[in-house]
């Protein structure tokens, strides 16, 4: 009994010796597989309950660094497609009607996509934050490990800061709450279902909460294969066309 | 185009396995103040039929419209002609063929074949590398009607070729637009040559543009910045002339997004309290990308909610200062369901471009399915 005891007081030292970074470190390692091929349904609910719903193939390569969106439904946007390289700062937006692709600048990254509370800012790869964020260790709670990101100065972000919860078992994270430039909470991001898909815990069903607009956004996966690679001209114009 | 061949897409696509069609019913009301208030407006339906198999994609798209209240207009209505020989044109009733083409990717590229959109360039309202279309400058970001061509693009990690052949003048010529584009930092480069024709002003010759033009689009401290440049040499007429167009956009963090550009050419008409009837019939034709030299777009526009967008434009002419302001709201009733509500207020001089109309209103309605 003496030594549980002294392995649970251990396992809570240690734990609490953990620093911000290697927290984030096992959080990107658990969030950011190579390579991803998804089918994601897409709902929005607006503030008077009426729900809206789109379905999108997602593929995303080198942990999230390019990631490419089309479009399947419903026919309205049906084939509408996002390029996004370099962790979002490259955007580009293809229109099937006219076959036109449009690059897209930066200051894009902070809307909505497709009028859901995600923006393109959120799709961006994991790998980035060590980069772009200041990382501070916040009080645990029981089942949680809590970090606070707040953007580098050269970093254009459209949050002020980010609070992200980490499961203590397998530090993926269950939460997360952006807070916009004015300190105000904006939006909170529920990761829901965690089930291991290929030996990878996966979130089956992401929600963000839009606290400002009174709206919210499910994505539910509907099938996710990391057991994929894509050729070295995969994300570009051509597969947004294809 | 015969309507018999409205059978083809019809005939051929059975033959593949998956048939996949979309498409939308449109339904646009205008009221116009012009010497004396008029409506008409018109249904148009467009079916879009798609056959994916292994290695590429077979398109077909068919369009149907039907006019009503006004059908019959003086083009001395919308350009201010000094002939008093009125000229009219009418719209009546049409259903035709607006795409159909094979869509191949193979790994020599991608190989497109038949009758099918073409767009080229970075800017919004103007593109003068576009040897294919002229957009509406009130709406330019409706859809383009088609053009009959071959086109190859071949696609690497580092750049794209774009080599687009175009027949005109029924056969006899064709038009040739390449390009090659790659990126340098935040921007996106495209280098391009092109040639084409196009009728003079008699209808009985044609006169041959070749040109070469260059397209930049990227950002610069968040802003996004685009331009493109041609050089043009008429060889019938024997003169060259330039056209470019710059232009920038912004997004705030509220959503509000601000968008200006600027465009040149140096083949449009200049201002002498009034154009040559000769210009404006040019212009007409689409024979001149601009009836005027120099214009100036502003736009903006702010999503309210999941439902409802307003926008508004500014388009100045330059040269003889007349403009035209718009206001949109947009709705989005249901998933497939938008309408769109415009209110145009023109203002110029006596004999400017803009100037010749008052007032107009435009409602439309889509329904996709």
């Amino acid at each position: 009994m003496k030594n549980a005891i002294g392995l649970i007081l251990l396992s809570a030292l240690v734990a609490n010796d953990i620093s911000a970074e290697a927290l984030l470190d096992s959080m990107t390692a658990v969030i950011s597989p190579e390579n991803v091929k998804s089918t994601v349904l897409q709902v929005i609910q607006t503030s008077s309950g009426k729900e809206r719903t789109f379905e999108y193939e997602s593929f995303s390569s080198e942990k999230g660094k390019n990631v490419l969106l089309k479009y399947t439904k419903p026919k309205k946007v049906k084939d509408n497609a996002f390029l996004m390289k370099n962790n979002a700062d490259d955007l580009w937006v293809y229109f099937p009607r006219t076959r036109r692709i449009r690059k897209l600048a930066s200051h894009y990254k902070n809307q909505k996509v497709q009028g859901s509370d995600f923006s393109y800012e959120d799709f961006s790869g994991g790998e980035t934050w060590k980069e772009d964020f200041n990382i501070k260790r916040l009080q645990d709670n029981n089942d949680n490990y809590v970090l606070e990101f707040t953007p580098k100065p050269d970093v254009n972000s459209s949050y002020k800061s980010m609070t992200a919860y980490l499961q203590k078992s397998d530090y993926y994270p269950v939460k997360i709450d952006y807070f916009d430039k004015t300190g105000s909470h904006l939006k909170t991001l529920l990761l829901k279902d965690i089930i291991s898909v290929e030996n990878i815990p996966t979130s089956m069903v992401m929600e963000m909460v839009n606290h400002i607009e009174g709206t919210r956004t499910r994505m539910e996966t509907i099938a996710i294969t990391y057991d994929i690679s894509f050729p070295d001209d995969f994300f570009t114009e051509r597969n947004m066309r294809k | 185009m015969s309507k018999r061949f409205l059978l083809i897409p019809f005939l051929i696509f059975p033959l593949f396995s998956q048939l996949d069609y979309s498409g939308y019913f449109e339904s646009e009301l205008d009221v116009v103040d012009l010497k004396t208030s008029y409506y008409y407006g018109y249904n148009k339906l467009r079916i879009d039929l798609e056959n994916s198999f292994e290695i590429g994609s077979l398109y077909g798209s068919i369009i149907g419209f039907q006019y009503w209240g006004k059908s019959n207009f003086l083009i001395s209505d919308f350009i201010d002609l000094e002939i008093q020989d009125e000229q009219s044109f009418s719209f009546g009733d049409t259903l035709y063929l607006d795409n159909l083409f094979l869509d191949l990717f193979t790994e020599f590229g991608e190989f497109i074949i038949g009758r099918q959109p073409l767009s080229v360039g970075v800017g919004y309202v103007w593109n003068p590398m576009d040897i294919f279309n002229q957009k509406d400058i009130l709406d330019p970001s409706y859809e383009l009607g088609a053009s009959d061509a071959f086109r190859w693009m071949f696609n690497t990690s580092l750049i794209t070729t774009d080599l687009i052949l175009s027949p005109s003048d029924h056969g006899h010529r064709l038009d040739i637009y390449s390009s090659i584009k790659g990126t340098l930092g935040r921007f996106d480069i495209t280098g391009s040559a092109f040639q084409y024709s196009v009728q003079d002003i008699s209808f009985l010759e044609n006169e041959e543009i070749s040109g070469i033009g260059f397209a930049c689009t990227g950002e610069v401290f968040g802003v996004g910045l685009w331009t493109e440049y041609t050089q043009n040499d008429n060889k019938s007429l024997h003169y060259s002339f330039n056209e470019w167009v710059a232009g920038l956009d912004y997004t705030t963090t509220n959503s509000m997004y601000f968008l200006i550009e600027r465009y040149h050419n140096d083949d449009g008409a200049s201002w002498e309290n009034g154009y040559s009837d000769e210009s404006l019939i040019l212009y007409m034709q689409g024979q001149v990308r601009s009836l005027s030299r120099n214009y100036l777009m502003v736009h903006t526009s702010y999503p309210f909610n999941h439902w409802a967008t307003c926008s508004s434009s500014y388009l100045k002419n330059l040269e003889d200062d007349s403009k035209i302001l718009s206001i949109q709201v947009g709705l989005s009733i249901l998933e497939n369901l938008d309408i769109l509500s415009t209110f145009y207020l023109f203002d110029g001089v006596t004999h400017s471009e803009f100037g010749i109309q008052e007032s107009a209103l435009s409602i439309r309605m889509n329904i996709y399915f």
